[in-house]
């Protein structure tokens, strides 16, 4: 491969890389069928961008070409029209529709949290983003020739993952870097400069083989000494290696809950590890809060036990069965608790006599000594018991004074809160709510809102921790979680606050929960259904909502919530395509039927018309003057022409002189484009020859010199 | 600048006189044909040669023979190290008869003129024609006297660190356009030298092909010949080269710039072309060049001469592509 022609294939491999690179986000989104969205409109814009360097020198229009296509491709992929068919041509009101979906994506972006479905929005924006960096990356490795300096952009897609220590697909890390590394290669290969200059001090050049085992030799190093250097063995992808768990004795779950303290330390020590047939559970829980005094919470007093042997759940089920359990086997490591974590949703535990439940304050409790250190054990649930559909059926149960079921402290207020405060403002954020869901939805949505803002620093400290709170409007989930349920009890809706750990990080084949999983969340209670878990504590900390407790996302960002009179909630039946499942998301295919027959007949009708165009301007734009005529003989004789030094007659000599004979034709042709060359610069009249003769010329020599290699070598063989 | 670009026909004159000139060259010297390129070319270029080697390898004999072979005036001086400045430039002798002196001129008064041994002459006399040659002119006895056109003078000079030799300083070489180095012949050439010569002088059959106006005529040709800005950022890089070089103490001065355009315009002629190549430049670069650079006191001692660093500079500068465009010429 000589001159320029590596840049074409070097554009694919930038191409390769960018999209692989979209492993960085795993664990941030949800793959599924946007990717392939992505990945034709990722593939026709580098081809637009091979397509044009084909036809133009210009190391920069190729990237402004590629723009172009990228963004019409985007804007028919995700913008649809008015009345949602397919925005063939931009108009007028098309800028406005992409601002529309920008904004959609950004307002998704904010209340979706990680691993989130990708909706068209979202999946746009992405594309956007994978296209863009694409161009640049390409622009600088391919048009500008910095193909090392390109891996710094590389490197960005990766730094969630690098941040967030989050794992990463290894083999696409792996193609990734190859990917890199074949660029570079490429663009070295074909620098002449260094190559000759090599050469000249006697080194032969590297045979293909050596360039391939050094690109394998270098990306094994990057994957395993690169980790090191970066962070230690903790990062991403990186097989980890376990330290040993008992470093710093036991560790327990602070239940000294007192609204008044910062977070200070969030240890990363594994405390438990379990492997699930449902994927990630949403929380694991241990302990019930019932009694809050305005800054400290106080455990529940301990009701009547129960061998935990069966079904495991306070409400009367229908049937004592589980229809779709989830089978979650859990390893408790150096974490000595006297209460068993547990999912949130009614359970079987297969368990022994020393295993006790306590239905008033469902909580596990385990008597052994050591309580639940070192200990194993399975636990089934109930995957998708709670439902929107079953917490609105609890309405009429409600009314029919269902409450009473529960101990009254769920539903105490100490007087040092001011009730009427929190009430006005519980009641303004529900003030469109119909029922006891929407309530706890809007008061979820009101907290997780953009004027909160989590953080390990408390508020000011004061009596009323939760007027303060909402004064101030930041703090960790312990503030999120009393503030919810104080709203919720001026609604007169028994609460209560949750202690356990969040579901933790996948890890091998299961999931690992560290010590800065540990998580206070706020339960609501419904007659008829139980203890509903709702999450306010924002995203960045606590992933994603329940499942049966996502609002549906409107059209445009959520309203700036500080005014509580207009909750962010909205009735969930406005969209019911954006019900959200536990299942696959719906594909972008799904909700807005791509083009693909008449996208892919464009597209290959701009092919083809790029390659006549190439054909045609072929040699009048690469070979409109004898001097390029040379320049593109000798480029693609490469060694064979000399370097630089040489006169044209020179140069003559030197191919001919140099590697298998040419055909008599081939040397007339090149003594007439040495003439030529010669004439044109430096004979008083310049050079009268047509540009078409150069080519002919040129590649008539080029080709020669091709066949009579490959003649050589055959008989070299042989 | 008046000069024309010279038309096909007056190339073609050229070019038929060089071939006229080197055939009967080669009567006498075999296998020296780049000595005879450079040789004509200087002569072309109305520049001065020195032709420096052993003795014995046909120094002299190349110079008697040109100026046979060009039908001028030819004056020969043999240095020797007690001629008199006037044995050079003639003297004036008092005419009894006609009571007034008469200039008795010297051989220096032809077309060309061979200097032979001209490094054992004493510095003295020497500088009597080095100072003719630059000057195209002589003086005596405070009258100033033309010297005839063309006016060549081919020195030949043994290498000096032969005895009894009086090298000639730096400035005074750069007054001859080339330096040649005969060489000894090829097996071959030495060969068919010695059949030559069997029992008869060569240099006896040597016919005039060219007359002094012919040649008069064809200088002017070269001096026409076109030279691209090419070709002289070409000769600019490569005079800076040798100046910035760590290898050579001297470097080119701008006069040798000046000579080896004007000598590679006279190759270019002799080819028939009506502009310079930058090969011309190429091949008398170390003729022109050489024997005015001094080689650094390291590189003498790694046994590097002026020339080897010449023709390494040669393989190391680019060769000049961009056509930029040319003042309008009138």
């Amino acid at each position: 491969m000589s001159g320029g022609r590596w840049r074409l294939a070097a554009t694919p491999l930038v191409a390769v890389a960018v999209g692989l690179s979209l492993a960085g986000l795993s664990g941030l989104v949800i793959y599924g069928g946007w990717l392939k969205v992505l990945a034709i409109v990722l593939g026709a814009t580098a081809a637009v961008v091979v397509l044009a360097r084909l036809t133009t020198g210009r190391p920069f229009l190729p990237t402004v070409a590629g723009a172009l296509a990228g963004a019409w491709l985007i804007v028919l992929a995700y913008v649809p029209a008015d009345d949602g068919g397919i925005r063939w041509l931009p108009t007028g009101d098309t800028l406005a529709a992409v601002r529309q979906v920008a904004l959609d994506a950004v307002g998704y972006a904010q209340v979706s949290v990680a691993p989130a479905p990708v909706e068209p929005e979202l999946a746009g924006a992405i594309t956007a983003a994978v296209v863009a960096l694409f161009l640049l990356v390409d622009a600088v490795a391919v048009g500008a020739g910095f193909a090392a300096s390109a891996g710094f952009l590389l490197l960005a897609p990766w730094l969630p993952a690098l941040t967030l220590e989050r794992r990463v697909p290894t083999a696409a890390l792996a193609g990734t870097l190859a990917a890199w590394l074949a660029v570079i290669a490429l663009s070295r290969r074909n620098d002449r400069g260094s190559w000759r200059a090599r050469a000249r001090d006697g080194a032969a050049p590297a045979s293909p083989p050596a360039v391939l085992g050094a690109a394998v030799a270098a990306v094994l190093v990057a994957l395993l000494v690169a980790p090191l250097a970066i962070g230690g063995p903790f990062w991403g992808a990186m097989p980890r290696l376990s330290l040993p768990a008992s470093l710093g004795g036991t560790s327990r779950l602070d239940l000294e809950i007192d609204l008044r303290d910062s977070l200070t330390t969030r240890s990363g020590t594994p405390v438990l590890s379990y492997f699930s047939t449902n994927g990630r559970v949403d929380v694991l829980r241990a302990y019930s809060m019932g009694t809050f005094d305005g800054s400290r919470w106080d455990r529940d007093p301990e009701g009547e036990m129960v061998p935990a042997t069966g079904v495991l759940w306070p409400e009367d089920l229908a049937s004592p069965l589980l229809h779709d359990p989830a089978t979650i086997s859990v390893s408790v490591g150096d974490l000595a608790e006297s209460h068993v974590p547990v999912p949130a949703s009614p359970r079987s535990l297969a368990a022994g006599n020393e295993w006790l439940y306590d239905p008033s304050t469902d909580e596990v409790v385990i008597n052994r000594e050591g309580g639940t250190r070192d200990l194993s054990y399975t636990v089934r649930e109930e995957v998708g018991y709670t439902t929107e559909e079953a917490l609105r059926g609890a309405d009429p149960l409600i009314a029919a004074g269902g409450d009473r079921a529960v101990p009254a402290r769920y539903l105490d207020l100490n007087p040092r809160i001011d009730i009427e405060n929190v009430r006005a403002i519980a009641q303004a954020v529900t003030a469109s709510a119909t029922d006891r869901y929407e309530q706890g939805l809007a008061l979820q949505e009101y907290l997780r809102g953009p004027s909160f803002t989590y953080d390990t620093e408390a508020p000011t400290t004061s009596d009323d921790m939760v007027s303060t709170f909402l004064e101030q409007q930041h703090g960790y989930c312990i503030h999120f979680a009393t503030a919810m349920v104080v709203m919720a009890r001026t609604l007169d809706i028994p609460a209560r606050m949750a202690v356990g750990f969040l579901g933790g990080v996948e890890s091998g084949d299961g999931f690992q929960v560290r010590g800065r999983d540990a998580h206070a969340w706020p339960e609501l209670y419904f007659p008829g259904h139980g203890w509903v878990r709702f999450e306010p504590t924002p995203s960045v900390q606590t992933g994603s909502r329940p499942a049966y407790a996502v609002p549906v996302v409107q059209g445009t960002t959520p309203d700036d919530t500080r005014n509580p009179v207009n909750p962010t909630t909205a009735p969930r039946t406005s969209r019911p395509s954006a019900a959200p499942t536990t299942t696959a998301p719906a594909t972008v295919e799904d909700a807005r039927g791509f083009p693909w027959i008449p996208a892919l007949a464009g597209a290959l009708v701009l092919a083809m018309l790029a390659i006549g165009v190439a054909r045609r301007r072929g040699s009048a734009v690469a070979v409109d003057s004898p001097e390029a005529a040379w320049a593109s003989m000798r480029r693609r004789l490469g060694d064979r022409a000399g370097d630089d030094a040489l006169t044209p007659a020179e140069t003559e000599r030197a191919i001919l002189e140099q590697g298998p004979e040419l055909s008599d034709a081939a040397c007339e042709a090149l003594a007439r484009l040495r003439t030529a060359v010669e004439d044109q610069r430096y004979a008083p009249g310049g050079s009268g020859v047509p540009a078409s003769q150069l080519a002919a010329w040129a590649d008539a020599v080029a080709e020669a010199a091709r066949e009579a290699d490959k003649a050589a070598a055959q008989g070299h063989r042989r | 600048m008046t000069t024309t670009v010279p038309t096909a026909s007056q190339l073609a004159d050229v070019c038929d006189l060089a071939l006229r000139v080197r055939e009967e060259l080669r009567r006498v010297l075999s296998g020296l044909d780049d000595a005879i390129d450079a040789t004509l070319a200087t002569v072309l270029a109305e520049g001065h040669l020195l032709l420096e080697d052993v003795p014995g390898v046909g120094k002299t004999t190349l110079a008697r023979a040109l100026g046979r072979a060009l039908d001028a005036s030819v004056g020969r001086i043999q240095f020797t190290p007690d001629l008199l400045p006037s044995d050079v430039t003639g003297v004036s002798v008092f005419r009894g008869d006609e009571h007034r002196f008469e200039f008795r001129p010297g051989p220096v008064f032809a077309n060309i003129v061979v200097a032979d041994e001209i490094n054992r002459a004493s510095p003295k006399t020497q500088a009597a024609l080095l100072e003719s040659m630059q000057e195209r002119s002589v003086t005596v006895d405070g009258e100033t006297r033309p010297l005839p056109t063309p006016f060549l003078v081919v020195a030949t000079q043994n290498p000096i660190d032969m005895e009894g030799t009086y090298p000639l300083p730096e400035a005074q070489r750069d007054r001859f356009m080339t330096r040649i180095a005969v060489g000894y012949p090829s097996h071959a050439d030495e060969v068919a030298m010695l059949d030559a010569h069997d029992g008869h002088d060569p240099l006896a059959e040597v016919r005039p092909v060219a007359t002094a106006a012919d040649l008069e005529r064809a200088i002017a040709t070269v001096r026409g010949v076109y030279a691209s800005a090419a070709i002289k950022q070409y000769l600019v890089d490569l005079a800076r080269a040798t100046r910035e070089s760590a290898d050579l103490r001297l470097g080119a001065s701008p006069r040798s710039s000046l000579q080896l355009l004007s000598a590679a315009k006279a190759r270019a002629a002799m080819a028939g072309r009506d502009h310079v190549l930058p090969d011309d430049v190429k091949a008398l670069a170390v003729p022109v060049l050489a024997h005015r650079l001094i080689p650094a006191a390291q590189a003498r001692a790694a046994g590097r001469t002026a020339e080897t660093v010449v023709t390494e500079l040669l393989s190391r500068i680019a060769v000049p592509t961009a056509r930029t465009p040319e003042p309008t010429r009138g």
